[in-house]
């Protein structure tokens, strides 16, 4: 399974029409396999960055806010889009491996954040 | 217009990012930080020129191939004949792979196309370092 997070520093990006970092990572099973790649668009383009996702192969992305068109596009283009994610793009990560990651999670990373700021 | 992203420490790579799309070159010179490179960045081709011209001397120049007032090509050529120790990554757009391949037969060291894989970027950067010491 190919995975593609929309990231901000070290957050899963809050809207994917502004995203201009992601990473792509390769799992297997619960397994990620290598090191998860970075990419850093030229600018914050829905286009781009479903075009991109085309190319790459993504079959998992992962986002927080994302317009109705693009999610309708990619659900489309027969990809799981898992939206409506807060928090750190690692634990993310880890909680889609896991298999508990669903539109909506606010993750403890994130819950940590409102406490502490 | 240049500015400094961080202090001069000689024994981290220094690379000069000349790009007239500010937020990306921005967003490169953070993410090379904190992988300990010393960017630097250049809003334009001639902004490039004169940073260098000033005294900033890199070890890898990362040069967008379109930018409104010099072409990356004309500032490359300008590079490679002033400072030829100096190796030249092009930053080109997706599928402008023909750019890329004229860019090296000019003298770049490499391309890399947009959008940036990071990984491959700092590989390439590090490959271009090692043959400007063994140059210069």
């Amino acid at each position: 399974m190919r995975i593609l997070i929309t990231i901000q520093n070290k957050s899963v990006a809050p809207r994917f029409d502004l995203t201009t970092e992601v990473v792509i990572a390769l799992c297997e099973g619960q397994t990620i396999i290598g090191k998860p790649r970075t990419i850093l668009m030229t600018r914050p383009s829905s286009e781009e960055l479903c075009a991109l996702i085309i190319k790459e192969n993504i079959n998992t992305v992962v986002c927080n806010g994302i317009e109705e068109s693009h999610l309708q596009y990619l659900t489309w283009k027969r990809m799981k889009v898992i939206h409506s994610v807060v928090g750190p793009y690692r634990e993310a990560l880890k909680a889609l491996t896991g298999g508990f990651l669903r539109s909506g999670t606010i993750l403890e990373g994130a819950k940590q954040g409102v406490k502490n700021g | 217009m240049m500015h400094a992203m961080r202090g001069t420490i000689v024994d981290k790579i220094r690379v000069l990012i000349v790009d007239d799309e500010i937020e990306f070159g921005e967003a490169l010179a953070e993410r090379l930080a904190l992988r300990n490179f010393l960017p630097e960045i250049a809003d334009s081709g001639s902004g490039g020129l004169e940073a260098l011209e000033g005294g900033l001397h890199p070890d890898v120049i990362l040069l967008d191939l379109k930018m409104p007032d010099m072409s990356g090509f004309d500032v490359l050529v300008e590079v490679k004949r002033k400072y030829p120790s100096i190796e030249v990554i092009m930053l080109t757009g997706h599928g402008a792979a023909t750019g890329g391949i004229d860019s090296m037969e000019r003298g770049a060291f490499d391309f890399i196309m947009k959008p940036v894989d990071l990984a491959e970027l700092m590989e390439k950067i590090k490959l271009a370092y090692k043959k400007s010491i063994s140059t210069s």
